[in-house]
């Protein structure tokens, strides 16, 4: 199983990758703008594909990732061994610090959302919403790669009583 | 945020240690939990004066998240500070929040989930 999970999360890096290209050269091109001002909410697809495809993506990256640490334990006896605890400590604290980073990049992303719906200009939804419309089977791959990404991380360990 | 129910086990100066330990267990996520509640009162009574609901709406969505920001931005300050003093911090043995256990693992997907139904369903 673990070249497998190791395959697919390569290969769901390098979709996201191309995913990321497409919507680059698109956006500088003003004739790949296919979607109304505002893009269209319901498009030819029902919502619920879209609920659907992100739910799988999400349960599938659970399935396919190996779980290094399952119980909280285990995760505190790595930092208590004496040969290995220097290690643990800095993979530790690269992990928060990460954290810390994207909740920071969230958090501009929100407020920007959140800017944009008061100022009456197009929010981050609308270019969602606008590539949704305009290439519609790309974005759902694009949903379904960031939920199997998501999916590989969002579990937490088990607690005991 | 949850609360350590035993006290984190750290190495050190037993001074150092206890002043380690009680950055650690300053209650932060109430004063965050708080600031939100705040928050949520003062969107709803903008809303009423004017302001667009989505913007207001997605206002208490930032303070949520810059609240988040802030939790994981204090924990990392007193990793770091207790990593500098020679001190490990570990995760407490388990949290005082009075719910079955095997649940936890999947509250946060679970959250996640209600997200993408909200943000489909719901949202302008």
């Amino acid at each position: 199983m673990d070249w497998l999970s190791i395959v697919l999360l390569s290969a769901a890096v390098l979709c996201l990758g191309i995913a990321l290209y497409w919507i680059w050269t698109a956006a500088g091109q003003p004739s790949a703008s296919g979607c109304h001002n505002p893009p269209h909410k319901v498009i030819r697809e029902s919502q619920y594909v879209g609920i659907a495809i992100s739910i799988a993506g999400l349960v599938a990256g659970r399935v396919i990732a190996r779980p290094v640490i399952t119980l909280r334990s285990e995760l505190n006896a790595r930092l208590a061994l004496p040969h290995e605890h220097q290690r643990h400590m800095r993979y530790a604290l690269l992990t928060q610090a990460v954290l810390t980073g994207a909740l920071l990049f969230i958090s501009f992303l929100v407020a920007f959302e959140s800017l944009t719906l008061w100022r009456g200009v197009w929010p981050i939804t609308y270019y969602t919403r606008c590539a949704a419309e305009a290439a519609t089977w790309q974005t759902y791959i694009g949903a379904f790669v960031l939920c199997f990404l998501i999916g590989r991380w969002l579990w937490l360990p088990k607690t005991p009583k | 945020m949850t609360q350590a129910t035993d006290r984190p086990r750290s190495e050190g100066a037993p001074a150092e240690r206890r002043s380690v330990e009680h950055l650690q267990a300053l209650p932060v996520g109430w004063a965050a939990i708080l600031l939100l509640l705040a928050t949520i009162v003062l969107a709803f009574v903008a809303s009423r004066r004017g302001l667009d609901p989505a913007a207001a709406a997605f206002a208490v969505v930032a303070v949520l998240v810059g609240m988040l920001l802030g939790i994981a931005s204090w924990d990392f300050s007193v990793t770091f500070l207790a990593r500098r003093r020679g001190q490990t911090l570990r995760l407490p043995h388990t949290i005082t929040l009075d719910i079955p256990r095997w649940i936890v693992p999947y509250m946060t997907p679970v959250a996640f989930v209600g997200g993408i139904l909200l943000g489909h369903l719901i949202w302008h």
